[in-house]
């Protein structure tokens, strides 16, 4: 399985070459958002919050931009920050990653629109020497695919989220990394799971992950009715939190699992991991690229059609009335896997030539239409 | 003929592969490349598309069984046929109660 991708530092191979404009804290979000509009081909990324946060949350926050500043998939990031102690550890990071990279800081400019000009032209420099790069022949050995759910009904677990598992095991017998997390959606699927961990080590902190959620859910009153499964996976037929977390997990195939990760946290070496983060797709997604992935794989039944903007997010579904509907949104149709006129084999195929072709560069719905964003989970209040 | 997958031979419910209506016969198959089996049932209630329906009758705090584990418990009495969803089932975990 061999593609044409972006050569980067420490062996990582991209899918995409964006260049990235990032806000450290939402009080100069409006300065990226303008200077986006005035330079083309760039993507924006504006999360809330970003001043007071402390301990773990504030890590959080930090390994996660960190993680998205050093995606193999960008060439380039312009840090925009009020004052610039809280853009310096970023910063660090891009450049260690071999990044180019540039800070704009508030503070330095003469009122919001020089720094919305200064913004400008660091991103259309950088996109000129982004538009440089060529892409090389490189196999899956150096990227990393994330397998996400959303919008999940009943033909998640029992059609699309097997198929995901198929192309997991042969990205993972290729020498790919395969990511997959959404802790919520392990609750009733543990065991599952932590069996196929390849050390103590990785099985126990999987199960003390699902532990300290299951906890916080049933901390706050009345556990997760309501919360998860969440009103659309009910309409589309799952009941409870471990139909939804055994058939969730199938989408990570069946080969051991290597490592664990904390949320946003940067894979090493390659394998199978599974990471502890929150599963609302816009914050896992986010979480999932700062882990290192290149491209998500994202299956849904009733239709969820966000992806996010530095890993292009293909949609697959076997579900015919979301398909029919969501002529806009959904990138792999398998529902004749559903009505049994195609292999689960066949299906895994045809995902994995669409996952080829966009890793060539093919865009997929959501990078089409621009139905993209990025949420940074938060743990606490901001002091 | 409209089918219904058994995903394991524990399980007591299956999953709906077509919208069904009272009073179809469907088959009971256990993978989704079959179309045929020995196995009928007969549904008493509209099931939606992907939806659960019982296939044996299952008492309250019976356990339900799908992909041949558990998924919850059963909290009204479910006949054969009939629709198993939230005002039947609910979840062994996450509850406060």
């Amino acid at each position: 399985m061999s593609f044409y991708g972006y050569e980067r530092a420490g062996g990582l191979i991209g899918s995409r070459n964006h260049v990235l404009l990032l806000s450290v804290m939402d009080n100069v979000n409006p300065a990226v958002r303008a200077a986006s509009q005035i330079v083309p081909g760039v993507v924006p990324v504006t999360p809330e919050f970003g001043r007071g946060h402390v301990g773990e949350d504030k890590e959080l926050r930090r390994r996660t931009l960190a993680g998205l500043c050093t995606s193999p998939n960008v060439y380039g990031v312009v840090l925009v920050s009020l004052e610039p102690k809280e853009a310096e550890p970023l910063s660090q990071a891009a450049v260690q990653a071999g990044k180019d990279v540039e800070t704009v800081v508030m503070g330095d400019c003469n009122g919001v629109l020089d720094a919305i000009y200064r913004i400008a032209f660091a991103a259309s420099r950088m996109r000129i020497a982004a538009s440089a790069l060529p892409r090389s022949e490189t196999s899956l050995a150096g990227v990393c695919i994330g397998m996400e759910c959303g919008g999940s009904d009943g033909t998640s677990g029992i059609v699309s989220n097997p198929l995901l598992g198929l192309v997991a095991d042969r990205v993972i017998d290729a020498g790919g990394t395969v990511i997959f997390t959404e802790t919520t959606e392990v609750v009733g699927a543990e065991d599952l799971v932590a069996e196929r961990a390849t050390s103590p080590a990785v099985a126990t902190a999987i199960r003390e992950a699902v532990q300290t959620v299951e906890a916080f859910g049933l901390a706050g009153g009345p556990g997760f009715f309501g919360a998860n499964p969440v009103p659309d996976n009910v309409v589309g037929g799952l009941t409870t939190i471990e139909e939804k977390a055994i058939g969730a997990i199938a989408k990570s195939g069946s080969r051991p699992i290597n490592g664990f990760l904390h949320s946003g946290e940067r894979y090493t070496e390659p394998g199978l991991y599974y990471m502890d983060s929150t599963p609302p797709a816009m914050e896992s997604m986010a979480a999932l690229v700062a882990a290192g992935c290149n491209v998500i794989l994202f299956s849904t039944g009733q239709g969820n059609p966000s992806g996010s903007p530095l890993a292009p997010t293909l949609k697959i579904s076997a579900n015919a009335g979301t398909v029919n509907r969501l002529r806009d949104a959904i990138d792999v149709d398998i529902c004749d896997v559903l009505d049994g006129k195609a292999s689960m084999d066949a299906g895994a195929e045809r995902v994995i030539e669409a996952m080829l072709a966009v890793m060539n560069g093919k865009l997929t719905w959501s990078e089409a239409t621009g139905f993209t964003d990025v949420s940074i989970s938060r743990l606490g209040p901001s002091l | 003929m409209k089918r219904v997958l058994r995903l394991h031979e524990k399980d007591n419910v299956a999953v709906a592969l077509d919208e069904l209506q009272a009073g179809d016969e469907v088959i009971v198959v256990s993978d989704l490349e079959l179309h045929q089996s020995d196995l009928h049932l007969h549904v008493t209630q509209h099931i939606p598309f992907a939806h659960k329906v019982a296939l044996q009758p299952m008492s309250q705090h019976d356990t339900a069984y799908k992909f041949g584990l558990p998924i919850g418990r059963i909290t009204a009495a479910v006949a054969a046929g009939e629709h198993v969803h939230t005002t039947n089932l609910e979840s062994n975990r996450g509850r406060s109660n």
